[in-house]
């Protein structure tokens, strides 16, 4: 039976069964339900599905977004960040996640420093030729600030000077270049010399940083991103988390004025702390699905997995099974409404597909989707 | 020789008022965002573009730069530095920094030199992002959704999205088929605006404007063209009678949209004799549903089959919409209207068997029993008789 209809497919169309060849006998490209974790999953820029509540992470103002576990802060963060990316630095993107745990009065501005002073070291890479146009005052600053980056800055000129590819840097600081350019040349290893030559002093203050990027760079805002803060709430509570955030809250005025945004992303637990409450300076929304928000979560990616050829899963079901994406879905508990589960379901549903050797989705796989680990199917 | 339909001239430009005040309105509504007109072969997305990059030039506050990506001519834009066009050849991925030079110079941008071709482009792409400038530019480019990948990516790159770094900025874009993967949301989320075909009206004021000698013929030629302002051009400029005329426009709506080796001889006919059949079917299909009504008694009609629809959909003369393929209906309206002109045995013969086909469909699925019904043309079946 699926021999006869495996090239049933909105694409390109071959001769193999799904056992063997997995989701490409479908017409996928990649397996679009593969990453749980956003920072790993290199086409969320291209499916993320940002309800209209949650745009404002996007403007020009200090913003809160609140979620749910599994409920898309991160991929919301990691999306900003790369739009942000985009504007070439025009609006400059800073991301930061607390490495630890510490009630220090400086901690969190610390450690902004050491993300401002990565991003920074990652624009001047992608922009090697901006550095020598610059003045020698901030040439010099610019030494200052780069200071704080992570691992020291003379590990970080060495493997400028040493590497092949900006691939190399991304990895090692976790921070993706602002251009296109792939490959470092003469003009970064002369860029490194020129920087380590650069005499310096001490770090500068994170204000004096903002105010570099401004002036050297040309950036119009900068939007710290901050994340990561749900494993602190494992261990703490929601008031705690409030109290650590707080010397964050009492700057976001002062910030906002000359155009330095922060943007929180928090778990639900904390909407309604007061001390974010009564923040007027803050914008706040919170990432809410509902049924047809979800099933445009499975649309896009596969709408993006199959290369644009087809935007729903019936297009790989049985003519009489319709809003594959709706029924799946409409098979969560209320609790379990959000992009993970969904995410997992429609995992789970090509996972039972390809194991039956079916060439499409039928009413009976729909309905009895198994839990078998999928990704040894695969 | 350039061919007639692939210059623009705007004297012969009709209607699609209703576009321009919705393209206007957006205008004053927003500060920033996208427009795609998106339609069939043949709708006229390509005359609109240039009609409203003509109107644009027009107004001292907007900045308008036009990119045309496949072969046209515009003989009466030819002196404008705002324009990217080539008669002869379609644009390439290696034609982005001249592009970018172009446009950051007509923007009057400031950017970085480098000595390195590749990473001047990332120079210019960043001085885009940071333009500032009082008039508002706004970028149009044709036929985006048709050029391949690697050239709509590198541009979506180095030139769409920087200029979406600014504060006021706009961007049409037209585009046909599969609609593409934008990675910026302003594409993702641009605001889509269909191209219908002119209404009997329009395709009268259109014949006019061309001075068509056929302009009294102008009803009978709206029946025929289903309104698509290409095929209106092509049977307002024939001399020939028109279902030898309509029989041409048929072929050149397909034949530039298909590969050049399958543009002409045997391999032209076959292709031409399947879109034939194809636009009789009146659902969404799927190449099962289709592979024995196509190739009816072969014994390769799976392969032959997958041949066929790989070619079609390359060509973008087929799109997978819903629970199936269907065909432009700007082929599928003048084929159906041709071949019932015709009315010869093998047009009969291929009614009968998919009547056939969609019977059997039936059987196979009885709780699709009621869609594979709609298969055939129930209008055609009664002209039939």
């Amino acid at each position: 039976m699926f021999a006869e209809r495996l090239d049933d497919l909105p694409g390109k169309c071959v001769f193999m069964e799904p056992a063997v060849r997995g989701l490409s006998a479908f017409g996928f490209a990649f397996d679009p339900f593969e990453h749980l974790d956003s920072t790993k999953d290199a086409h969320l820029q291209e499916y993320l599905v940002i309800p209209k509540a949650v745009e404002i992470a996007l403007s020009d103002q200090p913003v809160a977004i609140f979620a749910q576990p599994g409920g898309g802060k991160s991929a919301l963060r990691i999306y900003a960040s790369n739009f942000y990316k985009d504007s070439r630095g025009v609006r400059f993107p800073v991301t930061y996640i607390p490495e630890t745990y510490s009630t220090e009065t400086n901690f969190h501005f610390e450690g902004m420093n050491r993300s401002l002073a990565r991003a920074a070291f990652m624009y001047l890479v992608s922009y090697p030729d901006l550095y020598f146009a610059l003045g020698s005052e901030n040439k010099q600053k610019l030494k200052r600030l780069l200071l704080e980056i992570p691992f020291g800055l003379d590990f970080n000129l060495h493997a400028l000077s040493e590497s092949r590819f900006v691939s190399d840097l991304e990895q090692a600081l976790g921070v993706p270049a602002f251009s296109g350019i792939p490959r470092l040349d003469r003009t970064h290893r002369q860029l490194a010399r020129e920087l380590e030559k650069e005499s310096s002093s001490k770090p500068l203050s994170l204000e004096n940083c903002f105010e570099l990027i401004n002036n050297a760079f040309g950036a119009k805002s900068i939007h710290i991103l901050v994340d990561g803060l749900d494993g602190f709430m494992e261990t703490r509570s929601s008031q705690a988390l409030t109290t650590w955030i707080e010397p964050l809250l009492n700057i976001l005025d002062r910030w906002d004025q000359g155009n330095n945004y922060l943007k929180f992303f928090l778990p639900m637990d904390i909407s309604d702390a007061p001390a974010l409450v009564n923040l007027s300076a803050v914008r706040s929304a919170a990432l809410i699905w509902d049924d047809n928000l979800l099933a445009e979560v499975v649309r896009r990616r596969v709408f993006v997995a199959s290369s644009g050829r087809f935007d729903s899963l019936d297009a790989i079901s049985a003519p009489d099974v319709r809003n594959v994406e709706l029924t799946l879905v409409r098979q969560l508990g209320r609790k379990e409404k959000l992009p993970r589960q969904v995410i997992i379901k429609s995992r789970s549903l090509l996972r039972a597909l390809i194991v039956s050797g079916k060439s499409e989705i039928s009413s009976k796989h729909l309905f009895s989707i198994g839990e078998l680990p999928y990704a040894k199917v695969l | 020789m350039q061919k007639s339909y692939k210059v623009f001239n705007s004297a012969e430009f009709a209607d699609r008022n209703a576009e321009f005040e919705r393209v206007q309105a957006i205008l004053q509504e927003r500060n920033r965002g996208g427009v795609i007109f998106e339609g069939e072969r043949g709708s006229g997305k390509t005359t609109l573009l240039f009609e409203l990059y003509r109107r644009f030039h027009e107004q001292i506050e907007m900045k308008p730069f036009l990119i045309s990506l496949f072969p046209y001519s515009a003989p009466e834009f030819e002196s404008n530095k705002n324009i990217w066009i080539n008669s002869e050849r379609m644009f390439q991925k290696e034609d982005i920094p001249n592009l970018l030079n172009r446009i950051t110079r007509y923007l009057e941008i400031d950017f970085i030199e480098t000595e390195d071709r590749d990473f001047q482009k990332d120079y210019f792409a960043r001085g885009l992002a940071y333009r500032a400038s009082k008039a508002v530019p706004i970028l149009l480019v044709d036929s985006i959704y048709e050029c391949p990948d690697d050239v709509r990516t590198e541009l979506e790159k180095y030139i769409l999205t920087p200029i979406l770094a600014s504060e006021r900025v706009f961007i049409v874009l037209s585009g046909r088929g599969k609609r593409p993967i934008w990675s910026r949301p302003e594409l993702q989320t641009a605001e889509i605006i269909e191209l219908h075909p002119l209404t009997e009206i329009f395709v009268k004021e259109q014949l006019e404007k061309m001075k068509s000698t056929r302009a009294a013929e102008f009803q009978q030629i709206a029946e025929l063209s289903g309104g698509y302002p290409l095929i209106v051009r092509i049977l307002g400029e024939s001399d020939k009678a028109l279902i030898t005329a309509l029989n041409d426009a048929i072929d050149i709506i397909i034949q530039d949209t298909l590969p050049e080796n399958e543009r002409e001889g045997k391999r032209y006919l076959e292709t031409r004799s399947q879109i034939e059949k194809l636009s009789l079917v009146d659902i969404p299909f799927r190449i099962p549903d289709v592979e024995d009504y196509l190739y009816p008694n072969d014994p390769e009609q799976r392969a032959q089959a997958n041949q066929l629809f790989n070619v079609l959909l390359a060509s973008r003369i087929l799109r997978y919409e819903g629970k199936g393929y269907q065909l432009n209906q700007s082929i599928v309206h003048p084929v159906r209207k041709w071949l019932a002109l015709k009315q010869h045995s093998e047009y009969r013969n291929n009614l009968d068997q998919l009547k056939r086909v969609s019977q059997k469909l039936q059987e196979e699925y009885p709780s699709a029993s009621t869609w594979y019904q709609r298969m055939v043309p129930t209008d055609l079946i009664t002209a039939q008789h």
